[in-house]
C-alpha cells in the first residue's frame, strides 16, 4: 500500500481512552437501583470479611460454629437524599487512595470469601443514583471525607480523581463509614418515593443477605431492621435432603436439594450462591439446568422443590457471578461443573415429585403421608451435616397400596343403613367403608 | 401351512444365545484391559440384576470381581433378596436415577445399563448422570432396544394407530427429544428400518460428549458397539471414561483393534445360526478358512452364517438341560 504523503509514514494510533460519560451514564443503564443498592450493602459487608476474615460459608462447609457478627448496616432514603451507613471497619486512607475508588479493580485479594469482584460496584452505584455524593469514613486511626460534585467532575474529561475535603488522624472505637448520595434524578427520586420500591427493596435484602443476617449482620430500612428469608427443607427419618459438599478448581461447592414444607406456598427452585451472598433466587429456568440435558422444564409440581448451590472461594474471580450479581456466568466452567452435579443430585428429588403427583392421585397415598410427616429445618442445619444422597422411601409394592373408592349414593339410603347400624351419626365416608368391609367379611375372606 | 415349517432355524428365545455371546464378548475384551494394567477385577461392577443374576455370575467368575452392586426397580424385593447368587452382591431396590447420586467419586466402575426398552429422555438423563459422576478409568454400557418405540406410557399409546400415522407420532416426539443432539431433523429414513441402531448410537455418543464437557481432558473411549437379535434388534454402545493418555495405552496393547472392539459408528453384528450339538461339533474340529458351505455335511443356507460361526464358534453357547 502507498504511504500517505502527508504523515510520511506515521500515523496517529487509534485513540481508546475511556470518557466520563461511559462511567456516569451508560454502565449505570445496565443496572437497575435496588441491585446497585446491593452493591453498595456488598461493599459494606467485604469490608467486613477483610477486617474480621469474616466466613459465613465455612461452617456450612465444615459442619462448625456459625460466626457471630455484630455489625450494623443502615440504609435510609428518601426522594432528596440516599444515604448508607455502617460500622464494618471504615476504610484507610491509603485504600482509598490507592484502591477504592479505581474503576475497576487491577489486583484481586485472593486472601478472603469476599464480596468484591470488578472494582465498579460503588462508583456505578452512586452515579446511578444522583449528582452530589459524599462520602465519610473513619478507621480506629484516621478519618477522611470526599464529596463529588458530578457535574463538575464530569466537565474536566482529564481529571481522573477525586479530592479529599478532610482528613485527620484521630482515635475511633469502631470504624465506621457513611456514604449519602443527594440529587437524584427525576426518576430515580420518584422510585425513592415509593412504598412499593421500599418493600422490594426489602424482600432483596433479605434474601440475598440471608445467611450474614442469620450469622448476627443488622440491616435496617428506613429505620426498620430486616429479617432473613430463606425458604426451609424439609426432613424426617424417611425423607432426607441431598447434601453433596465437592472442590473445583479451588472453589468449594455446595449443593443441597429436598421438599419446602407442605405449609409452603411459594414456588421455589434453585438458589445460587456465592460467598454467602444469592445471586439467583427461586430460579426456574435453563440458567439453573431446567429443560436442559433431559432436565424437566419446572412445573407446578415441582413448587416444593428446593435447591440450593453454594460457592465459597477466596479467589472471588473464580465465583459464577456477573458483574451486577443478579446472576451467573453460564460460561464459566465451575459452574458447568455445578450445573452437571445439580442435575444428578436433582433427579431423585424430582422422581420423587413425579411419584407424589401421578396421573392417579390414588397411587400416591405413601409419598403423601411421608411428604406430611416431614418436619422443617433449616438448610443451614441440614448443610452441616456430612455428604448425604436424596432419601425417600421406596414406592411400595403395588398389593399394599390402599386405593380412595369414590361414589355417591341417595342420602336416604345412607341414612337408613347408619340407622340400621344404630349409629344415626355415621359419616357417608364411614357407611361406605363399613358396607365395603362387611361385604369384604362375608363373600372374600 | 403352506410352506414347510422355518422355525428350526430360530433359536428359542428363552436361551438368549446372542445375549450370552455377546457378555462373553465384553468379558474377552475387558480381559485384555488387564494388559494394559487396567485391574478390572478391582472395579464396582453396577447393573441390573433381574432374578437371574447373570451377568453379576459371570463377571465374578471370569474377570473376578468382587465388588458389586445390582439395583433393581421391579416389586420383587423378595425374589431378589432370594436369588441374590453371592453374599457381597449388594442390593438396592431403587431407580437407577436415584443410585447416580450414589456413586462414589472416586471408585472405578463397571456400569452395564442393561435395559429393555428404546433411547427416551429418562436413559439420557442417566446416561448424563452417569458420563458426569463415573471417574476416570470407568467403563460405562448401554443396552438398548434398537426398535422406534415410545415408552410404555399413555400419553405415547399408538397402539389404535395406523402404521403411517403411528410412524408420523414417533418422528415428532423423536425429534423433539433427539434432535439437539443431531443437529439436523430425524427423518422417516431414520425409524422406518428394520431397526434405529445408528439414530440412537449418535444421540448416545453426542450425550456423552456434552456430558463430558465439563470433565476436561476426559473422552469416551470407545471399545464396544454390538447390534443383535435374540427376538427384537438390541443395540449396546460401551466404553472407558479416560484420558488421551489411556486411549494410548489400550491402543499400544492392540485392544482397540481387537476382532470384537468397535470403536466407531460401524459396528458388529452378533448373527449365529442355530445348530445342534452335534453341527457343532463338526464344525469346530473342521473349522479354518478354507471351510466353505459345499464342504459341510449338512445344509447352510448362506455363506454368511458359517462366516458368523467362525467369528463366534469360542463363545457360541450350548445349552442342555440338567437336572440340579
Amino acid at each position: 500500500m502507498a504511504k500517505s504523503p502527508e504523515t510520511n509514514g506515521h500515523i496517529d494510533p487509534a485513540k481508546a481512552y475511556p470518557s466520563k460519560s461511559f462511567f456516569i451514564d451508560m454502565l449505570t443503564q445496565d443496572i437497575g437501583l435496588s441491585d446497585c443498592i446491593l452493591d453498595l450493602i456488598d461493599n459494606s459487608i467485604n469490608s467486613l470479611v477483610v477486617r474480621e476474615n469474616l466466613d459465613v460459608m465455612q461452617h456450612l462447609i465444615e459442619g462448625s460454629k456459625a460466626p457471630k457478627i455484630k455489625a450494623t448496616i443502615d440504609i435510609t432514603f428518601n426522594p432528596a437524599k440516599f444515604t448508607i451507613s455502617d460500622n464494618c471497619g471504615g476504610i484507610s486512607l491509603s485504600d482509598a487512595q490507592n484502591q477504592v475508588f479505581l474503576f475497576g479493580k487491577p489486583k484481586v485479594d485472593k486472601t478472603h470469601a469476599g464480596l468484591g469482584v470488578y472494582g465498579i460496584g460503588m462508583k456505578r452505584a452512586f452515579f446511578k443514583i444522583g449528582r452530589q455524593i459524599d462520602i465519610t469514613s473513619n478507621t480506629i486511626e484516621e478519618q477522611w471525607k470526599i464529596s463529588i460534585n458530578v457535574d463538575e467532575w464530569e466537565s474536566k474529561p482529564d481529571k481522573w480523581e477525586f479530592d479529599f475535603a478532610d482528613h485527620q488522624v484521630k482515635k475511633a472505637p469502631v470504624g465506621k463509614t457513611a456514604l449519602t448520595v443527594a440529587r437524584p434524578s427525576p426518576t430515580i427520586a420518584a422510585q425513592f418515593g415509593m412504598k412499593s420500591f421500599a418493600e422490594i427493596l426489602r424482600a432483596r435484602i433479605a434474601s440475598a443477605y440471608a445467611l450474614f443476617i442469620t450469622s448476627g449482620l443488622s440491616i435496617t430500612l428506613n429505620s426498620h431492621t430486616v429479617t432473613a428469608d430463606l425458604p426451609e427443607l424439609v426432613e424426617s427419618a424417611e425423607i432426607k435432603p441431598v447434601r453433596k459438599l465437592f472442590k473445583e478448581d479451588g472453589v468449594d461447592i455446595l449443593i443441597q436439594a429436598g421438599l419446602t414444607p407442605r405449609s409452603d406456598r411459594t414456588p421455589r427452585g434453585w438458589y445460587v450462591f456465592c460467598n454467602g451472598r444469592l445471586v439467583l433466587p427461586a430460579n426456574q429456568t435453563d440458567q439453573t439446568g431446567w429443560g436442559l440435558d433431559e432436565f424437566p422444564v419446572f412445573h407446578s409440581k415441582y413448587n416444593h422443590f428446593y435447591g440450593r448451590v453454594c460457592f465459597r472461594s477466596k479467589d472471588v474471580r473464580k465465583l459464577p457471578w456477573t458483574t451486577t450479581k443478579d446472576g451467573v456466568t453460564r460460561e464459566s466452567p465451575i459452574y458447568q461443573k455445578a450445573l452437571s452435579e445439580m442435575r444428578v443430585q436433582a433427579r431423585p428429588v424430582l422422581d420423587f415429585f413425579n411419584r407424589l403427583y401421578p396421573d392417579d392421585p390414588a397411587e400416591s397415598e405413601q409419598e403423601r403421608e411421608s411428604f406430611d410427616k416431614a418436619k422443617p429445618t433449616s438448610a443451614e442445619k441440614a448443610a452441616s451435616q456430612p455428604n448425604t444422597p436424596f432419601q425417600a422411601p421406596p414406592p411400595k409394592p403395588r398389593d399394599d397400596v390402599s386405593v380412595k373408592i369414590q361414589y355417591s349414593r341417595p342420602k336416604k339410603q345412607v341414612k337408613k343403613i347408619a340407622a340400621h347400624l344404630q349409629r344415626p351419626n355415621m359419616s357417608a365416608v364411614r357407611v361406605g367403608e363399613h358396607t365395603f368391609d362387611a361385604f369384604y367379611e362375608r363373600y372374600c375372606k | 401351512m403352506d410352506q414347510p415349517t422355518n422355525s428350526f432355524k430360530q433359536f428359542h428365545y428363552g436361551l438368549r444365545p446372542s445375549k450370552q455371546v455377546e457378555r462373553k464378548i465384553i468379558i474377552e475384551v475387558l480381559h485384555r484391559l488387564g494388559r494394559a494394567s487396567f485391574d478390572v477385577s478391582e472395579y464396582t461392577y453396577l447393573g441390573f440384576g433381574s432374578v437371574y443374576f447373570v451377568d453379576f455370575i459371570m463377571f465374578h467368575k471370569y474377570l473376578f470381581m468382587q465388588k458389586m452392586v445390582c439395583v433393581e426397580w421391579g416389586e420383587i424385593p423378595k425374589r431378589m433378596k432370594f436369588n441374590k447368587p453371592f453374599k457381597f452382591i449388594e442390593l438396592k431396590m431403587m431407580k437407577m436415577s436415584e443410585y447416580i447420586s450414589r456413586i462414589k467419586a472416586k471408585a472405578k466402575y463397571l456400569v452395564w445399563l442393561d435395559y429393555d426398552y428404546a433411547l427416551d429422555p429418562q436413559n439420557l438423563g442417566d446416561i448424563d448422570g452417569f458420563i458426569t459422576a463415573l471417574a476416570p478409568e470407568s467403563i460405562f454400557l448401554i443396552t438398548l432396544d434398537a426398535r422406534p418405540k415410545l415408552p410404555k406410557e399413555e400419553k405415547y399409546d399408538t397402539s389404535e394407530m395406523t402404521k403411517e400415522k403411528r410412524l408420523e407420532f414417533t418422528l415428532d416426539i423423536y425429534n423433539e427429544w433427539f434432535r439437539k443432539y443431531l443437529g439436523r431433523d430425524v427423518t422417516l429414513d431414520d425409524i422406518d428400518a428394520r431397526d434405529c441402531a445408528p439414530l440412537f448410537y449418535e444421540a448416545t455418543i453426542e450425550r456423552i460428549k456434552q456430558s463430558l464437557a465439563t470433565r476436561p481432558g476426559l473422552e469416551f473411549i470407545q471399545l464396544f458397539h454390538f447390534l443383535y437379535a435374540d427376538g427384537a434388534p438390541m443395540l449396546t454402545i460401551g466404553g472407558m471414561l479416560g484420558t488421551p493418555a489411556d486411549r494410548e495405552r489400550l491402543e499400544r496393547k492392540n485392544i482397540l483393534s481387537h476382532p470384537f472392539a468397535r470403536t466407531d459408528e460401524k459396528y458388529l453384528e452378533i448373527s449365529l445360526p442355530p445348530l445342534t450339538v452335534r453341527e457343532k461339533h463338526w464344525l469346530d474340529s473342521r473349522l479354518d478358512k478354507n471351510l466353505h458351505l459345499d464342504k459341510l455335511a449338512f445344509e447352510l443356507d448362506e455363506e454368511d452364517l458359517l462366516d458368523n460361526y467362525r467369528a463366534f464358534y469360542k463363545e457360541y453357547p450350548t445349552y442342555a438341560e440338567a437336572m440340579l
